[in-house]
């Protein structure tokens, strides 16, 4: 699904990822390891172009997103994220930062399949619908959501007068909203306090569980260890080690690695 | 002592006389609520426009510079911001009266004049204020957006913009309220406002210091009712922040 060929990133003369390498196929949780300025975050960042790599291409569905004179917008729509800090929109309710981009998306659609109707061009007929049903679809979709994480109580609250661990949730269903391909997750508990990260770990655990496609940089090592299909281990911008959770835990090859393992667990 | 006193007070009483007389039979008041008028006018469009052009020109600065389109803009931006900072108000209403509108044979009032030059002048400063209003939104808000798949100027509109708004409303007001003094110098291309129906009741009247105090006071009034507005305005803005 995400295919990553001589990947490098460059700040100053920083050289933070230096060639990498790396296939993410759909079903696979793969958690990201290192340890901090190693380049793990800027790896995850650079999937879906929020950072603009130096070099080298990112193929998602077979089109390199890496590609400056790509549509990167069509592209994040089906790669969902989740930051350390939330993000949420402070100026709109839990809801209207749910279906904000779905609206935007839907209403986007529908005037291109109604100019191309006009001309008459081949356009999918099901894009073309009212302001009305574009709304009405995507509330449901995100009460739906909001329900899932238990949260349906919230949908017009602002995310200020939520807890971090709700708020992380929200951010989560928020990014859900697009239906996305994979979800990306940039230390989504690393802001929390610690009687909430269980809460976000078990949204993650079953949507796990439900078959999406996720990336996952971590400090949780239970939650990698638990979860993920494979384990990356990075550092100073190359990937060290590829390999199963217990192959990365249990029979660490590579010395880094096993220093970073003793010193964290 | 005391009859240097009761001199100034019959003197005064006197040209209070002199005023109210002058306003209520010579239609001075006429005069004084079309200067009212149009100060006005002048005030609140130029803010509108004002804004207008001053988010517009910030969000060009600030939008990421790859693009061609996007550099030429910053660049015009950049002069447009330079000329209208760096020239007295009073030039550029000189310059678009006798020089720009006949330049291309353009017949405008002169209150319609006020408005164009005050707009763009407060939205050179506007863009400025407005400018540190976004970079002041946390930066998440626009990866938030744009990761969601929204566009930059998307994110802008819906997300960054309406909380840079929300940050710079205090400062919109000082602008606003310095809009409303500056406009006293539009009598120098000939609109009539606050300044010059006070001025004009003062040289018919042979009595300048009881106008000029009421003008003082009438602008005194604005200001304190615009200050009370503005805080009206800023509470309600905030009622996102507030926890339940």
């Amino acid at each position: 699904m995400i295919r990553v060929c001589n990947l490098k990133k460059v700040f100053g003369d920083n050289v933070v990822l230096d060639g990498i390498n790396l296939e993410i196929n759909k079903g696979e949780i793969v958690v990201i390891l290192g340890p901090s300025g190693s380049g793990k975050s800027t790896l995850l960042r650079c999937l879906n172009c929020m950072e603009d790599p130096t070099s080298g291409n990112i193929f998602f569905h077979d089109v390199d997103i890496a590609d400056m004179k790509v549509d990167i917008n069509v592209h994040r729509q089906k790669i969902g994220m989740v930051f350390q800090h939330f993000n949420l929109f402070k100026n709109k309710t839990v809801l209207q930062n749910m279906t904000l981009a779905p609206i935007y998306v839907a209403k986007k659609k529908a005037r291109k399949a109604k100019v191309r109707k006009f001309f008459r061009l081949s356009y999918e007929a099901s894009d073309i619908r009212t302001l009305k049903e574009i709304n009405a679809t995507a509330k449901e979709t995100a009460l739906e959501l909001l329900s899932r994480v238990g949260l349906q109580d919230k949908a017009d609250v602002y995310p200020s007068t939520l807890s971090g661990g709700q708020q992380q949730r929200v951010a989560i269903v928020r990014a859900l909203c697009m239906k996305p391909d994979v979800m990306l997750f940039d230390e989504p508990t690393s802001a929390l306090d610690p009687e909430m990260v269980g809460e976000v770990l078990d949204v993650m655990r079953s949507l796990a569980q439900e078959g999406m496609t996720m990336v996952v940089v971590t400090h949780e090592m239970g939650f990698a260890r638990e979860v993920a299909s494979r384990v990356l281990f990075i550092d100073e911008g190359v990937v060290l080690e590829d390999g199963t959770p217990s192959e990365i835990f249990d029979t660490p090859k590579h010395p880094r690695l096993q220093q970073f393992l003793q010193k964290i667990l | 002592m005391f009859y240097v006193k009761v001199i100034f007070m019959g003197n005064f009483g006197r040209k209070i006389e002199i005023f109210f007389e002058y306003m209520i039979n010579s239609e001075g008041y006429r005069m004084v609520l079309l200067g009212l008028k149009n100060t006005a006018i002048i005030a609140v469009l130029g803010l509108l426009i004002g804004i207008v052009i001053g988010i517009l020109i910030a969000a060009v600065r600030v939008s990421p510079k790859y693009k061609a389109i996007v550099r030429v803009l910053n660049g015009i931006c950049s002069v447009y911001v330079s000329f209208f900072r760096g020239t007295p108000i009073v030039v550029q209403l000189l310059l678009f009266y006798y020089v720009l509108f006949p330049l291309i044979g353009v017949n405008i009032t002169s209150v319609n004049v006020s408005v164009l030059v005050f707009g763009l002048n407060s939205g050179a400063y506007i863009s400025e204020i407005m400018r540190g209003g976004i970079l002041s939104v946390d930066r998440g808000q626009m990866e938030g957006g744009r990761a969601m798949g929204l566009s930059f100027a998307a994110t802008m509109m819906k997300i960054v913009i309406p909380q840079a708004i929300k940050n710079i409303i205090p400062t919109l007001g000082n602008e606003f309220i310095a809009l409303i003094k500056e406009t006293s110098v539009v009598s120098f291309v000939g609109a009539t406002d606050l300044y010059k129906a006070f001025n004009t009741a003062g040289t018919n009247s042979y009595e300048f210091m009881v106008p000029y105090l009421a003008m003082a006071v009438i602008y005194i009034i604005m200001v304190l009712l615009i200050s009370l507005l503005i805080r009206i305005i800023e509470r309600r803005l905030r009622k996102s922040d507030k926890s339940l």
